[in-house]
Order: C-alpha cells, then structure tokens, then sequence
C-alpha cells in the first residue's frame, strides 16, 4: 500500500492544497506588515487587509461575469483579462503610493516594491488551480519573506517567517509527496517508513537552520549589500528627514535620539584612546611637515629665529599652515598611540562621501594659510533652528542654486577627532545633535567652516547631517559669472616664483578651446588625472621652493599637491578656489556588520573647492583614484549619457559596430533556431531527470519547436493527434509512456527510466526541426 | 456496487469482442466506425439511439447487435397508436383463479430494439423513462426489474415529420449516445450488392457469439477502467462549456456525464487500456453529445465543434 501524503493541515483548513496555499500568502503578508516601520498609518493597513479579504471575491467575480465559468481559469485559458487584471493588481501598490505621497504619506521604495511582489503572489494564490500557479505563488512569497529576514533583525517578523516556512514546508510536502517515494514501484515502498522520515528530515532542516540562525548571531542577518536597497529608509516612510540613501541603509539606520552610542565603540580602547588633533591625522596621513628654514635673513638675530621658528611650529600644530613639503614616510613618531582601531569617526549613509574639516587660502609655493576672505566673511549663510519630531535642527539659511537638488542624509558618530569643527559635506544644509538646541552653540570660523564653541567636539557625540546633491548636467549649465561674482584677490592669487608663467600657460592651454564655466574646470582637473600618478611617498626635498614646479617636473606626488597644483591651475584661468581639507569615505571603508564606514587617518584627503556665487564652495577632485563629487544624475541625464556614448562608441568602432550589426541581425533572423538549439540543449542537460519532468521536457520541447515554427499545437487538441499530423508514421511509444504518466496513477511509476528515455530520444529525432519547418510552410502556404 | 469476481481482464476484452465485431462488419458493410461505436455503447451498459435516413442500415445493424447476444431480444414498432402497456405489459384477469395476472410485454427482456420511436406518441415514449434510466418497471404498484444487461436500441427517421413525435429531452438524455450511420462507400455498396446476389435474405445470417455472462464480465471491466482527476476534470469542463455556450438550450446533464465518462472507459478498454486518456473523451465527444445538446437551433456539429475547442486539453495530471 503506498503511503498517503500527510493532509493533516489541509483537513484542518478545508482538505485542499490550496488551502494551504492561502495559508502561505496570509503569513507572507503578515511578514510583510510586521517589516514595515511601525508607525504605518493605521488607515493604510486596514485598506491593505481589505484589499487582501475583499480582492479574491473581485478576481473570482470578474472571471465568472466574463467567461462565465471559473473552469477556464483552472484550465489554464489565460485570456487577456487574465494578464490585465494581473498587472492592475500588481501594480494597484505604486498607484496607492503616488495617491499617498501626494497627501505626504508612504512607504520607502524597497517597501512598495516588496507590496508589489507580494500582490502578484497573492493574486496567483487566487487563482491557484490555474497550472503552476501554485508554484509561482509559492515561489514569489519565499522570496519576499527570504528578503525581509536578511533585512530586519526584529523577532516577530522571525517568528512569523518560522510559522511561513513550516506551512511552507507542509505544502511542500503535500505538493511533491510523489517526488519523495521511489521511482518505480517494484520496490517495497511499505517498507520504507515514508511519513516518518519526511517528519523526521523536516525537523532536522528546521533545527539546522535555526542553530546556524543562532550561531551566527542576529548581526548576519543586517549585512546590507553595497547598493541593494539604494533608496530610502528610515522610520517616517519614503518623507523621513533622517532616512538616507545608498551603502547600510535600513534598520541599521540608527538617527536621532536613538543614536547616541553605538556598538564596540563605547569600550575603553576607543575612549581613553589618544585624540589625535588634525594635524596629527595629517602627519599620520603624509608624515609631518620638514623642519623650518627659509624666510630669515642673515641680519635677523638668533632669537628672532628662534621666536620664528616657535610661532611656525604652533601655526603647524594648530593647523594654521598646511606645508606642502613634508618629510619622508616613518622618519617622525606616530602621534597615534592608540593601535588597537584607528577610528576617528563613523559615517552611516551614502559613500562615497567627503567631509570638510579644515580650508586654507592663501599659498606662498610652500606654505598654505588660512586667511580672512571677504566672500567668506561677507556671505556667511544664518543658522537658524528648526524642530522636526521633537529634534532639534540648524538649517542654514541660503538662497538654493538651481545646480543643488535633493538631499542626502548621512550620521556621523565621532570618535577621536580633536577638532572643533564639524565635519561637514560640501553641500550641508542642516544637522542635529541629540540633546543640542541651541543655536549660539555652533559658529562660523574664519576660514568659513561651521564650529562649536568648544575646542573640541566632544568623543561619542553623533552629528545628523542632511546635505544636498549637486546635478553635474545643472552645474555645466551655469553661467560663467556666477564663478566671479565677488571677487576676492586673495582666492586668486598665485605665488611669486619661477614657475608663475609656466602655470598661467599651462592654464591656458588647457582652457583655450573649452568653453568657460565649469567644463574648464573639469578639463584641468581631468589633466591633472590623466597626466599624474598619484604617490603617496613622493616629496619635494627641502630646498624645494616651489613644491607646483616640482609636482608637475616629478609627474606625480600625494593628493595634496595634485590638490595645490589645481588650485594654481584653476586661479590661473580665474576661478576662486581655496584648498579644502578632510575626509573622503569611500566605498571600501564601509564594514558591512557594523553597517556603517570606518573613517581612519588613511581617509584623510586634500582637494580644491571653487567658489560659486559668493557662498557656495563646489569640490573638485584632480587626484586620480578618487570619485568624482560631483557625480548625482537624474535618470534621463543618465540615459542620455549612455545614449551618447553608445553613438561615440558606434562612430568610432565602425567595424565592431557592423559586426554586432550583422550577429545582431544574424540573431534575430536565426531566432527560431538558437531558440530551438537552446531548448535543445536544455532538454539533452536533463536528461537524469526523473522520467515524467523528461516526458514533460520533450513534450515542451516538440511544443516550443512547433510555436518556433508557426504550427503551435491548439490547446484543445491532445498532442497524439497533432504530432501525427507532422508525421504520419510517428510510433506509439512516447505517447504510451506519456498516458500512462500522465493518466494512469496505478502504474505510473512503473515505467523503467531507459524505455522513457528512448521514447524521448526517438519522438524528438522523429519530429526534428527540418520535419517540422517543412510542415509549417505547407500549412501557412 | 460492481461485482468484480467476475470482471474480465482489459486484456481480454478485446479478443472476446473479436467475434462480434467481425459478425457486425458483415451485416453493416463498410461502416467499422459505427461497428466500433456501437460495441463501445454495449459494454459501456447504456442505450443506443440510431438517427438517420431511412434505408441506411439502422434496423438490420440493431436486430444484428441484439440477435448476436444471446440474450432475449423483443422488438416494438413504434406506432402513433402503441399504448405504453403494449410497451411494459398490463394485468389482466385470470377467469380461473379470479385474480390478476401480469402480462410481461417486449420490454422484460434483454435488447428491446424500438423502431422508429419517434413514432410513437410521447404518452407511450414515456413508457420507457424508468426502464431505461433505473432498469425497472413499475406497474399498478408492482415494481418488477429487468435485466442488468437490459438495453434500448431505438431507432428514428429524422426527416419524415408527420405523425412523428420529436423525442423528449428527458428521453433523449437516457440514451448514451446517438449514431450516424450515414451512406456507405461506392466499393461498399458494391460488395453489399455481390453479397446479396443468390441469398435470399439481404443480410448475413447472424448468430449469437457473445453471452450474457461474458458481456456481465466485459461491463465490470469497463467500469474499473481508471480515469484519473486531470481527465475527469476535462470531462466536468467540457460538459460546463456545453451549459455555458449561448447557443445551446440545454446543456449536458450530470446523468450524461456519467454515460460520457462509461463509453470513454469502453473506447479505452477497447484499445486494451486500463486507463483513460482526453483523447478517449474526445472521441466519444459527439456521439455523446449530439444526443443531448438541445438548443434554439438543431445541435449541429459546427456549435458542438466550437464547444471543444474552447476547452483546453489536459497536458498533464492536476497537482494534488
């Protein structure tokens, strides 16, 4: 007697497979819901639960009133209403976002994406007695509960998806509960305790998985794939000040009050650490600056060279100066005790990303020193306070150019930067720090960087930052005056020395046949990384009294002379430009388990800004290995982009051009036959399946290769009498093994794996392309 | 309930039949289709309606199939005045013993072969409702059975409308399925005309090569044939769409599902199968369904055609 399939939960819901079906789809849905941020609006749930209750009746309802009869559903007759009502049911959730973000409600984009997967599994749920539906239903719930669990690390949604996937596995074993007994029945399946052992591995795979579960700990669980969910986050919907985009998005995102500490970083070994100053991330970075000489005259006395060379070191050490001729690598002593991490800060949000810490202006060929800039002083954009959810936020209060759009969001945690001013993104338009609401607290420096008022920020404290995007298409379209207006001599000065007339020259020459604004600063900035190597150990010896000369002699050296070159360069063809110094996180920093960058010394950077309008400082980045700043596109800018490329691409390889012209057309003239060759082969990889999946691949194939072939074989008619209609002397053996497969429960198993296989061999030899192809010109002729 | 220690192995259907077939080829030239579909009524244990012109065969190849069993066989001729007691028989009084007596009349017997039934009026039509349907007659309260292998070959002219009476769809419903027997082929016709030259009767002699107990055994058979849910569900769609086409009146009743699904487990056992594919459906797809598609319009084969190819034939078994 053959072992029953265990019914247990399908008696208990209604006897059916499907039932259990529906049971997967509700407990989908209840993942789901328990994933989203828990201050969903209580209206959009229950119009959700409704739609869920009342859509099987209007799905049913609509096919009875059509066809009449809900008999072609389960056979299979996939009408156009069919197809349609599929589409307007998965994609009713992004019709219902657009309506709520409209009146400021919503999900984030990862949500209504999953809504909408979920839609379309419960729409095949519905309609499941249509062939396979149950398996795309299936399929596509797994799918979405399989993401929420690598997305969330909350408990409730792991035991919803524990109850999904015993049901699912229930269903499973009601659906393939043949697949698991013998392939024929010649043996003794009585003997073998069937039940008990499909109980007993079930358990075992669950328990497996929930000790690897354990094993690895919930952290494995929030590991975020760089750029798998690149939109939104956050716990307000799609509208959250604090939801940021891009690398360790999700609920990872720790924002406002909830962020004051985070993880390993409140040990010891990260506070009582050493706060190592600027400028000891610079020595760190590039070693410290050589020792003082220069700028004495012979008559001046010993003391005066000594109170010199004093006031020098102090400018040095309180990052006054920044020296373009430092000493060679591991000739000072590390600053930075502490080795056990050299974290100074972390950075949740979207990398690559830079953050301004420290700006000089003025450049005598060998020293950089701040400077009182009238723009910086003159157009110093007001702080003001604003309160979103009970948080306190310092918004700057300026006018937006049109090249700044949308926002990004980062979090900044500072560990061991001595520093008072806040690290900010080019383009920062607000912050917040827990517990701060005061105003008078931050300040502008002189060289036109928000600070506290304090010599440092303190270890620990978190720093929301919210900046905005500049469009690389916008700023191309700017006007060239808006690079001058205000102008101040101090941001476009340039040294007395030798090499003066060497870098106006070159200046020109890199900018005479380009047109003015910012592709002339994109063409000195790409000469400067396509013409120079970056190297970190290169220095300029002390003699040295023109490190520009010297960089653009050597043909390369560490970022801050590509940085001071293009400072030269750019003020040379008259635009204001300062040095700018900070951090650059780029994508490799970010450490997936704690779901946030690490900022190290190694991330400190040097680069050029340029002055826009008075107010607005645009990066520059000359040095080769480093991202653009400036890269955000629109969609279409994008598409656009490739577009033109592809023509470039076109017009310059004529030859590979034509020969994808010609493969291309070759392809779609030959379609019918590599399509057939690919099922072809398909069929021949499996051919060790189990010999009713290779019936109903051959069946598939000889179908496909009549479709190919313009004679597909009518649905209501069985495929003996329309393979027969290719050929008259077709033999029966195939079809045999096919009725009883398909037909016949008592004896199907008992066909031997090898007379199937011949079977198939012969029908597909006998009904081969040629044979076919032949057939469908005489009947379309 | 089926008796299955006497059912016959599915094997040995056919060798069994062998004899009849021949016996039934030689009566009806040239007609093997109809021979086949005429056994395949046999063995499914339902009735058999013969609708064609006049001439054709109806009558020889009935009386044929009847007189090749050995059962007993009754005829009737349909007759505007036949009284259904003519059909079932009536008590009449016995002047010895002073009581009633039933006289069995031609349906107490195992093939009742109804000529031109049309004829006869629907009150004496009707006569047949309970024979056909539960095997049965009843009489003055008398309930008596018939046969279990009791089976109505009826014929009629379908073009002769005077003094006819169209049968009812009640009637209609009870008869498994309804042949064409049609004009047979010239070279037919001419080993026909050979074959009657120096014999005085038209027909071959017929003898009885099958008995009651073999034809039992073959039915028992028939009925275990296996016809697993993808093909039952063609069947029940099938007989949906014949509900739901706007040009059918009447569509298939469940009692005629139930015929259908019986003759397309003979056709099956007949092509020594214990199992019963959609082709076995769709082969019995007219000669069931003609029968009893009644609608606005004469249930032609072009609506029973479109009523086929609306419904998708089952690929593969239904996933349970």
């Amino acid at each position: 007697m053959r072992p029953k399939p265990p019914i247990l939960l399908s008696r208990i819901l209604g006897n059916l497979p499907r039932s259990t079906q529906i049971a997967i789809g509700i407990l989908a849905f209840a993942v789901v819901q328990l994933f989203r941020p828990p201050n969903t609006p209580m209206f959009l749930l229950s119009l959700e639960c409704l739609f869920y209750l009342g859509a099987p009746i209007l799905i049913l309802a609509a096919f009875r009133s059509s066809q009449g009869t809900s008999h072609e559903i389960k056979r299979g007759n996939r009408t156009l209403r069919f197809q349609l009502m599929g589409i307007a049911f998965t994609c009713s959730p992004l019709v219902v976002q657009i309506g709520l973000r409209a009146m400021n409600f919503g999900d984030a984009y990862e949500v209504v994406a999953i809504m909408a997967v979920l839609n379309l599994a419960w729409y095949c749920t519905i309609l499941s007695k249509v062939a396979n539906c149950q398996n795309v239903a299936f399929f596509l719930n797994s799918s979405v509960v399989l993401f929420v669990c690598f997305a969330t690390q909350d408990s409730i949604v792991y035991s919803a998806a524990f109850a999904y996937s015993l049901t699912a596995l229930w269903w499973m074993l009601e659906n393939y509960w043949n697949r698991l007994l013998p392939t024929k029945l010649g043996a003794e399946t009585t003997a073998l305790p069937i039940r008990g052992l499909a109980f007993v591995c079930s358990i075992f795979i669950l328990l497996s998985v929930g000790i690897v579960a354990i094993a690895a700990g919930p952290i494995s669980n929030v590991i975020a794939l760089p750029s798998l969910m690149p939109s939104s986050g956050g716990e307000q919907g799609f509208d959250d000040m604090y939801a940021r985009s891009g690398v360790g998005d999700g609920e990872m995102l720790t924002t406002g009050d909830n962020a004051k500490s985070v993880g390993a970083v409140d040990t010891d070994q990260f506070i009582e650490g050493q706060q190592p100053s600027i400028y000891d991330v610079v020595s760190e970075k590039f070693d410290g600056p050589t020792k003082i000489r220069k700028k004495m005259t012979s008559a001046q006395s010993l003391s005066e060279i000594a109170k010199h060379i004093h006031e020098v070191k102090q400018a040095e050490q309180s990052g006054r100066t920044f020296r373009t001729v430092r000493n060679s690598q591991k000739t000072i002593t590390r600053k930075l005790e502490d080795r056990i991490s050299d974290a100074l800060f972390y950075v949740t949000g979207k990398v690559p990303v830079r953050f301004r810490v420290d700006c000089f202006h003025e450049f005598d060929g060998w020293d950089w020193t701040k400077s009182q800039s009238q723009i910086s002083t003159h157009h110093r954009p007001k702080i003001n306070m604003e309160v979103h959810n009970g948080n306190s936020w310092f918004v700057l209060d300026f006018l937006l150019p049109k090249f700044l759009k949308g926002d990004l969001h980062h979090q900044i945690q500072i560990l061991r930067l001595d520093s008072a001013a806040l690290p900010s993104t080019p383009f920062i338009k607000a912050w917040h720090i827990a517990k701060v609401n005061q105003k008078n607290l931050f300040k502008w420096d002189p060289s036109n960087l928000i600070s506290i008022r304090s010599d440092t920020i303190a270890s620990q404290t978190v720093i929301d930052v919210i900046s905005h995007r500049a469009n690389l298409f916008d700023l191309r379209a700017i006007h060239p005056s808006c690079f001058r207006k205000h102008e101040d001599p101090i941001l476009t000065q340039l040294p007395i020395n030798a090499n003066s007339t060497k870098i106006r020259n070159l200046a020109d020459s890199l900018t005479q046949d380009v047109e003015p604004g910012w592709q002339q600063v994109e063409a000195i900035t790409r000469y400067l990384k396509t013409h120079f190597e970056l190297i970190e150990d290169a220095a300029p010896d002390d003699e040295c009294d023109d490190t520009v000369g010297w960089f653009l002699k050597n043909g390369g050296g560490p970022s801050y002379l590509f940085a001071t070159t293009a400072v030269e360069l750019l003020r040379s063809a008259g635009y204001q430009t300062r040095l700018a110094t900070g951090f650059v996180v780029k994508k490799k920093d970010y450490v997936r388990k704690l779901g946030r960058s690490i900022v190290t010394h190694e991330n400190y950077h040097v680069w050029p800004e340029i002055c826009f309008d008075g107010c607005h400082w645009i990066p520059v980045e000359p040095t080769p290995g480093f991202e653009e700043p400036i890269g955000y596109l629109t969609f279409w800018q994008r598409a656009l982009i490739l577009y033109k490329t592809l023509v470039g691409w076109v017009i310059s390889h004529p030859f590979q051009s034509a020969c994808v012209l010609v493969s291309t057309s070759l392809l779609c003239y030959l379609r019918r036959y590599w399509i057939a060759f690919f099922m072809w082969c398909l069929w021949k990889a499996f051919a060790w399946g189990l010999p009713s999946t290779r019936l109903r691949m051959t069946r598939q194939l000889i179908d496909a290769r009549l479709w190919l072939f313009g004679v597909p074989r009518p649905t209501y008619i069985a495929i003996r009498d329309w393979f027969g209609k290719i050929d008259k002397n077709l033999g029966d053996e195939f079809f045999d093994c096919w009725n009883r497969m398909q037909f016949c429960e008592s004896i199907r198993e008992i066909i031997p794996r090898k007379q199937v296989e011949i079977a198939c061999r012969n029908i597909v030899s006998q009904l081969s392309l040629a044979k076919i192809r032949k057939y469908g010109q005489q009947k379309n002729d | 309930m089926i008796d299955t220690s006497s059912t016959a192995d599915i094997s040995t259907v056919g060798p069994k039949l062998s004899s009849l077939r021949k016996q039934l080829n030689e009566v009806l030239i040239g007609k093997s289709d109809v021979v086949e579909m005429i056994i395949t009524c046999l063995i499914a244990n339902g009735h058999l309606l013969f609708d064609d012109l006049p001439g054709l065969g109806k009558t020889t190849v009935a009386k044929a199939l009847a007189q090749s069993m050995g059962g007993r066989f009754s005829r009737v001729q349909c007759t505007p005045d036949l009284l259904p007691t003519d059909i079932t028989g009536f008590n009449i009084l016995d002047q010895e013993t002073q009581t009633f007596e039933f006289q069995k009349g031609p349906v107490f017997s195992d093939f009742l072969l109804a000529d031109e039934i049309n004829r006869a009026t629907p009150r004496t039509q009707s006569a047949l409702f309970e024979a056909m349907a539960e095997r049965q007659v009843t009489v003055d309260n008398r309930t008596i059975p018939l046969p279990d292998s009791f089976m109505v070959i009826a014929t009629q002219n379908p073009v002769e409308s005077h003094g006819a009476y169209p049968l009812p769809e009640a009637q209609l419903d009870r008869f498994a399925m309804k042949l064409n027997i049609g004009y047979p082929q010239r070279s037919d016709e001419i080993m026909m005309l050979g074959n009657s030259v120096g014999n005085q009767t038209d027909t071959s002699p017929v003898y009885p090569v099958l008995d009651l107990k073999d034809l039992k055994s073959i039915q028992a058979a028939v009925a275990n044939v296996e016809v697993c849910e993808a093909v039952r569900g063609y069947l029940v769609d099938l007989g949906a769409a014949t509900r739901q086409h706007p040009e059918v009146e009447l569509g298939l009743s469940p009692r005629g599902l139930l015929l259908w699904l019986r003759v397309a487990q003979a056709w099956a056992s007949l092509d020594n199968r214990s199992y019963v594919i959609p082709e076995d459906v769709q082969a019995m797809f007219f000669p069931v369904l003609r029968v009893r598609v009644a609608g606005q319009q004469p249930a032609t084969d072009a609506i029973l055609q479109e009523i086929i190819e609306s419904v998708p034939v089952p690929n593969e078994r239904m996933q349970k």
